[in-house]
């Protein structure tokens, strides 16, 4: 029972770091209609800014992550101006294409930049875990998970009652009445990119506290498509739910059933997807889209 | 869909025939030529870069069926290729002969994405592009973990050089043969196939699913023979790949490796047959192209030599988009241009869309 437990938080703790990086699919996907693939290359593009800005630069972490998110954001603007603005109105399989592209050109810029070494992040937290009664969790976890849970909040509340997260929903739901209502749409497509991107780079910089900073976390974000096919691609609270099962039934399957079978964590969650979709294809929140001929 | 001038079609053969008119014997006639040429006077590295060319077309013409023509993406390409790579090596180390080991390569593979392609009767656009990218995964991850005693896991299996009666095919010439006449044969299917009612449904659901339904399509049936047919095309590649390199690895099939696919097809045009070929052959050669210099550069800048694995996405990134952003329609479409030109010479005006 304590093992459960002990996997369980370390999978909720873990999951609130997914559901943030699922929140960066969500708010491009929402308002542009792309599943944005080199997410990942722009998660792992983020962590590395904000790892040379705090080493090499010498500056506090807190101002390094603070420059790297304003980065990452112009690097969002860019990639939408260059990369997406010719994408509109052509078919989904070129945008799909143009993300993928886009995956492949981030994952050569990292790799020819910074090398495919492994690099830590300097230590600022403390060594020795947070006790909860009989179980451990680490400072990084935890403190990760309320940043990702706290920044979550300031989206949600951002789209529910600022201005411009008014904008961006209603270009979600309907990108001609938008238009025709006087959002430049056009913009709201930046300003997602720039806003994705920024998310993007602080899952990256999370994940890569918790691990390290390395050419691999490209792929780490590949791992969190099943949160939000799960969640519905659509739903943010999706998001979060999904980010949530997926980081527990990671942790558990990595507990129970790593033992047997090496490896085990990385495919549970496309498993789980498979089977997800199967059954019930739209995810646990998504909307059933009624299509006309 | 204009024919050249002096061309007319009589019967109903001679417009289903497939050589129609003087200029497909011209291109058939200059193709073999061609050939012949290769075979006779090109060195064996050269060689193998084109039978890697040839065994890429023959998967790129299976993923061309199912994205082209049917519209279902598949992320796993790389990994059906695994499939049937195991299977035709398995089978050929105990004893079973070359023809009949690629046929059950084929086809187990066929099987495999069938069950993969489960998903499509009931989704489609981002959510299959994950379902088959967890295929992708889910795939590779069994080779390397699960049936370990079967494919040896991350050591990787090896596959004898298959042998037609009393001839061993080992060299590269040899290849050159087995796999330009195994590509012709396969070419010919792709292009009845597609004319047939298979094809002609495939490409109903394409344009529109629900359409296609209400015509009386059975979509389930036409998706999953889609998935069946990417992936017998898909097995018989990774076969041929796996005993022309003597041995297979799981590392080979990759999702990098899937998305190259989805990459050459882009390049090359969808929907095309003739695609397939510019595609894939544009985009090996000018990585070939690049890495040869980069070995060049080495003597001078030792740098370069380094540069050559860490430049490579990038390139094809950069390629891909290129072509996105200039020619969505790919190199196909170029192709048609020049046709049509060449059809409607004196007139130039008809060329113009």
């Amino acid at each position: 029972m304590q093992f459960f437990i002990q996997n369980l938080i370390i999978g909720i703790a873990v999951g609130g770091i997914y559901a943030l990086i699922a929140l960066g699919f969500v708010l491009i996907y929402k308002s542009t209609g792309i599943l944005n693939m080199a997410q990942g290359g722009l998660l792992a593009i983020g962590a590395f800014i904000c790892f040379t800005l705090a080493t090499q630069g010498g500056m506090p972490f807190i101002l390094a992550t603070i420059l790297a998110l304003l980065i990452s954001f112009l690097i969002g603007v860019f990639v939408d101006r260059t990369f997406f603005r010719p994408m509109i109105g052509q078919p989904l399989i070129a945008a799909i294409m143009m993300t993928l592209a886009l995956l492949f050109i981030l994952d050569g810029v990292v790799i020819s930049l910074w090398g495919a070494q492994y690099r830590k992040f300097p230590q600022i937290f403390p060594d020795r875990p947070i006790l909860l009664g009989p179980f451990a969790l680490s400072h990084e976890l935890f403190f990760n998970f309320v940043i990702a849970g706290v920044l979550t909040a300031i989206f949600i509340l951002f789209f529910r009652f600022s201005r411009t997260g008014t904008k961006m929903r209603a270009v979600a739901c309907d990108q001609q009445a938008a238009r025709a209502a006087g959002i430049n749409v056009r913009r709201i497509f930046t300003l997602s990119w720039g806003i994705g991107t920024m998310i993007a780079t602080l899952g990256g910089i999370c994940l890569g506290m918790i691990t390290m900073v390395f050419t691999g976390l490209s792929y780490s974000a590949l791992k969190v498509l099943p949160v939000v096919i799960l969640g519905g691609m659509e739903s943010i609270p999706g998001a979060i739910a999904g980010g949530l099962i997926i980081g527990v039934m990671e942790s558990l399957s990595g507990g129970y059933i790593d033992p047997y079978l090496k490896g085990s964590k990385e495919v549970t969650p496309f498993v789980v997807l498979i089977i997800f979709l199967v059954a019930k294809p739209y995810g646990l929140f998504g909307l059933r889209r009624i299509e006309r001929i | 869909m204009y024919l050249p001038t002096g061309t007319f079609n009589e019967t109903y053969k001679q417009d289903m025939a497939i050589i129609r008119h003087r200029e497909h014997w011209m291109v058939i006639v200059f193709l073999f030529i061609i050939c012949t040429l290769l075979f006779l006077f090109v060195s064996d590295s050269i060689l193998g870069i084109i039978n890697l060319m040839g065994i890429t077309i023959i998967s790129a013409l299976g993923l061309q069926f199912l994205l082209g023509f049917a519209g279902q993406i598949s992320t796993a390409h790389a990994a059906f290729m695994a499939v049937g790579a195991y299977t035709s090596a398995i089978l050929a180390v105990n004893g079973i002969p070359f023809g009949f080991s690629i046929i059950c390569a084929s086809f187990v593979s066929g099987i495999v994405g069938i069950m993969f392609g489960w998903p499509s009767i009931r989704i489609k656009g981002f959510y299959l592009l994950m379902s088959t990218f967890a295929a992708q995964l889910i795939i590779i991850y069994s080779i390397d973990n699960v049936l370990v005693s079967l494919t040896r896991g991350t050591l990787g299996h090896s596959a004898p050089s298959p042998r037609i009666g009393e001839f061993i095919i080992n060299t590269e010439r040899r290849w050159f043969i087995l796999i330009i006449s195994i590509l012709v044969v396969s070419t010919l299917v792709l292009n009845n196939l597609k004319r047939t009612k298979v094809g002609r449904a495939a490409i109903a659901i394409r344009d529109n699913d629900l359409a296609a339904e209400v015509m009386g399509i059975c979509l389930w049936r036409y998706k999953l023979l889609a998935f069946f047919i990417c992936c017998c095309y898909a097995g018989l590649a990774g076969a041929l790949y796996a005993h022309w390199q003597s041995s297979v690895v799981s590392e080979a099939f990759d999702l990098m490796q899937s998305i190259w696919y989805l990459g050459y097809l882009i390049v090359g045009g969808l929907g095309s047959i003739a695609g397939c070929f510019f595609g894939v052959i544009l985009i090996i050669a000018l990585q070939e192209g690049v890495t040869r210099l980069f070995s060049s550069l080495g003597s001078s800048y030792p740098e370069a030599i380094n540069m050559i694995s860490t430049t490579r996405p990038i390139f094809f990134g950069v390629v891909v988009a290129l072509f996105l952003i200039f020619e969505p329609r790919g190199l196909a479409h170029r192709w048609e241009v020049v046709k049509t030109y060449y059809r409607s010479w004196p007139f130039p005006y008809i060329s113009k869309e």
